[in-house]
């Protein structure tokens, strides 16, 4: 070995050098491409929405904000779950309706409306909202979200995304 | 002839099972090893105890995993059934939960300790950086960990770190999903969030550990800082030093024992995610962080969340090449550590107006 | 050297102080539910008014009308003690009226009726296994037959499925009180016709006291024997009647006779007291009685419970509290 010579050495260590790489990120490549899309793909499904049935109408008081909860399945990767929650809906007296979400809008606690003060609030960070869902106090700057809603067959209907 | 005679008693000498084991290099440069006992006064025990802790968190978490199913609602049940119906059942889990949370207190002040005198000052910057790697991943063991039990406390506290992951301008969105492998907190998420816990977070940290301990066998401790005669008195790492971590090891084996035995680790109610009542507390070591989201509002929000930690992590890694002369002694680095203490203040100050707030 | 000294003493300090903090800042938190501290006695209580309850600490338990009692508020003043084998609740109710007459016989000198008025009650429910949702949401998770479906009467009351089990506590002030019990029931999942609701394994219960064309009672006091408390005749003191010409115009008879329990059912022991418009209820049970149709109490862990109130009813329109967290004090 100590017979060879020193340029040969050299230009066989960069070829072995080069061998290392094309054969490391050839693994690298193997390993990690379905690695990674088995660890990421089922993150990226998008979240979808859906028209949840809220009962009749007529059930709804004008002048008032009640809450309405839902509760239907929802695939959670293996598992089917009933998804439960629910919504603000707005009254008025002449039969406007407006689908408030339940999600404060800084930190998604859960808002709960308050009938002596007129304000939707928010037990996390204090944060209220009028009854139109504006903000007026606390940490949050956006208006509470308003669910699409429509009628159908004199049953509200709202759209929920999840 | 020399060499065939010491072929000869190489034959003859029977050899040792370290030898067998090939490790008998190892466990030579172990013997040896010595430390400035200048490097080991008494109340230098913050490094030991952190290894003991992790020692102990590794144990009892490792058990805890044989009685885990990780779904939800099982998740509760299995939790609760290793608690209170198995034999050291609240000795496991008090165990872990009171030892991350020392854990966390004693870093601080590893961290705090190592700052003051100067432990981070040349050769040992790699030491400091590599501490302050480990500081950032407990975080990540805390969230994740948190949500296993599935209770009213974690389910909640979990979707307040989301939605603060979230407000991360960009990059929010997709993280938040792949770290709950979907849009909702649901078993997909749970079972993420368990091996995250259990497999990626602790290989993480074992190296990040290795590295810690590479620069600190590589570079040496930190002596004292007004070197003295006694700096160059040395003691064997073993079987002295080993038999000091030895009792620190069973004396907080022992503390955190008893306290789990008398109060036993929390568990909240089972998740109800439509409960709307429940309200998730900040816990102590994030109150400051809480308090910066609340301060932000609106356009200014990313400051709280994101801008301001952010830079302050920046800032901490970077100590050793910010403050990079070579002098150690505080008295002589003054504008450092009015710096640093003004900081430590600011996010002290946070953490009292948070406490108040939250849980007074 | 001492200043050395000094530094370690200062970081032991803050590391105990850390210590401390952080055993106080981990309750969990958060909830804003009604907690029962049961207090931990060494002699159990004799009765009503044993110095043993002066060491509980009361909770008052609000209760929420419903049904007939809508829009009206109850308030149940509870304690609980325990000891190292049983555990004890202490209940006190405002009541205008004492009532235990659970349709009673009256004679009027021609016929026997039943009397008007019905009875007081007071139930809890515990979990045996977990019921979903049960610590957040109490009873209203236990009550989801729409009326209208055909076991909406009997079945309104149940679990979602099999694996949910509840131990249900039934002290009733007529049918069960006069024997010294509460009744020990249980509640599983509905099914198509039928209810939750399930007695305890063992005997118990009570037994309608009347004839085959049931016109009028069957049974009277045995000679030698007491009625028992608030004039109800037990089960097991009752004698077929022989001579119907014996009673008088004015004269009344229990209807439904409280049997002595046995077995599992007749866990829960039972005192009580009315004076001054107010009832007074003691239940008291093993901690654990090594039944499966009863909870087994772990004084190292918290339980939930919810309660309702019954007055002068012999149905579901009761009054019902919210989730009541159950933690045992050392």
């Amino acid at each position: 070995m100590s017979k060879c010579n020193p340029k040969e050495a050299i230009r066989s260590d960069r070829r072995a050098f080069i061998k290392t790489t094309v054969l490391g990120s050839g693994a690298a490549v193997l390993i990690g491409y379905p690695l990674i899309s088995y660890f990421i793909t089922p993150a990226l499904k998008k979240a979808t929405g859906k028209w949840v049935d809220f009962g009749a109408v007529e059930e709804l008081s004008p002048g008032r904000i009640e809450m309405l909860t839902y509760e239907f399945m929802v695939k959670d990767g293996w598992l089917v779950l009933p998804q439960r929650g629910f919504v603000w809906a707005k009254t008025t007296q002449d039969h406007q309706i407006k689908v408030f979400s339940s999600t404060c809008t800084h930190l998604a606690c859960n808002v709960i409306w308050q009938e002596e003060t007129n304000q939707f609030i928010c037990p996390c960070h204090s944060g209220r909202f009028d009854s139109d869902g504006k903000p007026v106090a606390g940490p949050p700057t956006k208006p509470l979200l308003v669910l699409d809603h429509k009628i159908e067959e004199d049953n509200l209907l709202a759209y929920l995304s999840f | 002839m020399r060499a065939k005679t010491l072929n000869n008693t190489a034959e003859k000498r029977p050899e040792s099972l370290w030898e067998k084991l090939a490790l008998d290099g190892m466990v030579m440069r172990l013997r040896t090893l010595e430390i400035y006992s200048g490097a080991l006064t008494w109340n230098r025990f913050f490094g030991s105890l952190l290894l003991a802790l992790l020692v102990l968190l590794f144990l009892s978490g490792a058990f805890m995993a044989f009685y885990y199913s990780p779904a939800p609602g099982y998740a509760y049940d299995s939790v609760d059934y290793a608690l209170f119906s198995l034999p050291f059942g609240d000795a496991i889990k008090g165990i872990h939960h009171y030892g991350w949370n020392l854990f966390l207190i004693v870093m601080g002040l590893h961290l705090a300790r190592g700052f003051i005198v100067g432990a981070y000052k040349p050769p040992r910057q790699f030491v400091w950086v590599s501490g302050v790697l480990i500081l950032l991943i407990v975080p990540a063991f805390i969230i994740t960990g948190d949500l296993l039990p599935w209770d009213q406390k974690g389910y909640w506290s979990t979707q307040v770190r989301i939605s603060i992951m979230k407000s991360v301008p960009w990059v929010g969105d997709i993280m938040v999903q792949l770290v709950q492998g979907g849009p909702m907190t649901g078993i997909v998420a749970l079972t993420r969030f368990y091996v995250l816990h259990i497999i990626f977070l602790p290989c993480l940290l074992v190296l990040l550990l290795g590295i810690h301990f590479h620069f600190i066998w590589q570079r040496g401790l930190c002596g004292l800082i007004s070197e003295d005669n006694s700096s160059k008195i040395t003691v064997r790492f073993f079987p002295f030093i080993f038999n000091r971590w030895l009792v620190l090891f069973l004396c907080v084996t022992l503390v955190l024992g008893f306290i789990s035995w008398y109060w036993p680790a929390p568990l909240g109610d089972p998740a109800d995610p439509t409960d709307s009542t429940f309200v998730p507390k900040p816990e102590w070591w994030v109150l400051f962080l809480n308090q910066l989201v609340s301060i932000f509002r609106g356009p200014w929000s990313v400051f709280g969340s994101v801008i301001i930690p952010g830079g302050l992590t920046a800032l901490l890694i970077a100590v050793p090449f910010i403050d990079s002369s070579s002098e150690r002694h505080p008295a002589r680095r003054k504008i450092t550590l009015i710096i640093a203490t003004i900081i430590a203040m600011v996010l002290l100050t946070l953490s009292i107006i948070g406490y108040l707030e939250h849980h007074v | 050297m001492r200043k050395q000294k000094k530094t370690s003493l200062v970081m032991f300090l803050v590391l105990a102080f850390g210590i401390v903090f952080m055993m106080n800042s981990h309750e969990v938190i958060g909830a804003s539910k009604q907690t029962l501290s049961a207090a931990k006695v060494k002699k159990a209580p004799a009765g009503l008014n044993d110095p043993a309850w002066k060491k509980a600490k009361v909770a008052d338990v609000h209760f929420e009308g419903k049904e007939s009692f809508a829009g009206k508020n109850a308030l149940v003043a509870t304690k609980a003690v325990y000891t190292d084998q049983e555990i004890y609740f202490l209940f006190s109710w405002k009541d205008a009226n004492k009532s235990v007459t659970k349709g009673a016989w009256a004679y009027d000198g021609q016929k026997w009726q039943h009397q008007k008025g019905n009875e007081d009650r007071i139930s809890l429910l515990f979990e045996i296994n977990r019921i979903n949702n049960f610590a957040t949401k109490g009873c209203a998770i236990t009550c989801h037959v729409p009326d209208g479906a055909p076991n909406a009467k009997e079945g309104k009351f149940g679990t979602a499925t099999a694996a949910e089990k509840g131990d249900l506590w039934h002290w009733k002030a007529a049918r069960s009180d006069p024997a010294g019990f509460a009744d020990d029931t249980w509640l599983t999942n509905t099914s198509e016709e039928k209810g939750g609701r399930k007695s305890d394994a063992g005997k118990g219960g009570d037994t309608r006291n009347m004839t085959g064309d049931k016109s009028m009672p069957k049974y009277m006091l045995a000679p030698g024997k007491m009625l028992a408390k608030n004039g109800i005749l037990l089960a097991s003191d009752a004698v077929e009647i022989k001579d119907y010409s014996a009673f008088k115009a004015g004269d009344t008879l229990t209807y439904r006779m409280p049997k002595n329990p046995e077995g599992s059912r007749a866990d829960i022991k039972a005192q009580s007291n009315y004076a001054n418009g107010s009832w007074t209820v003691m239940l008291s049970r093993n901690l654990d009685t090594g039944h499966d149709d009863d909870v087994a109490f772990n004084p190292r862990k918290k339980y939930n419970f919810a309660m309702a109130l019954f007055d002068d009813s012999g149905d579901e329109n009761s009054y019902d509290s919210e989730v009541v967290t159950l933690q045992f004090k050392r």
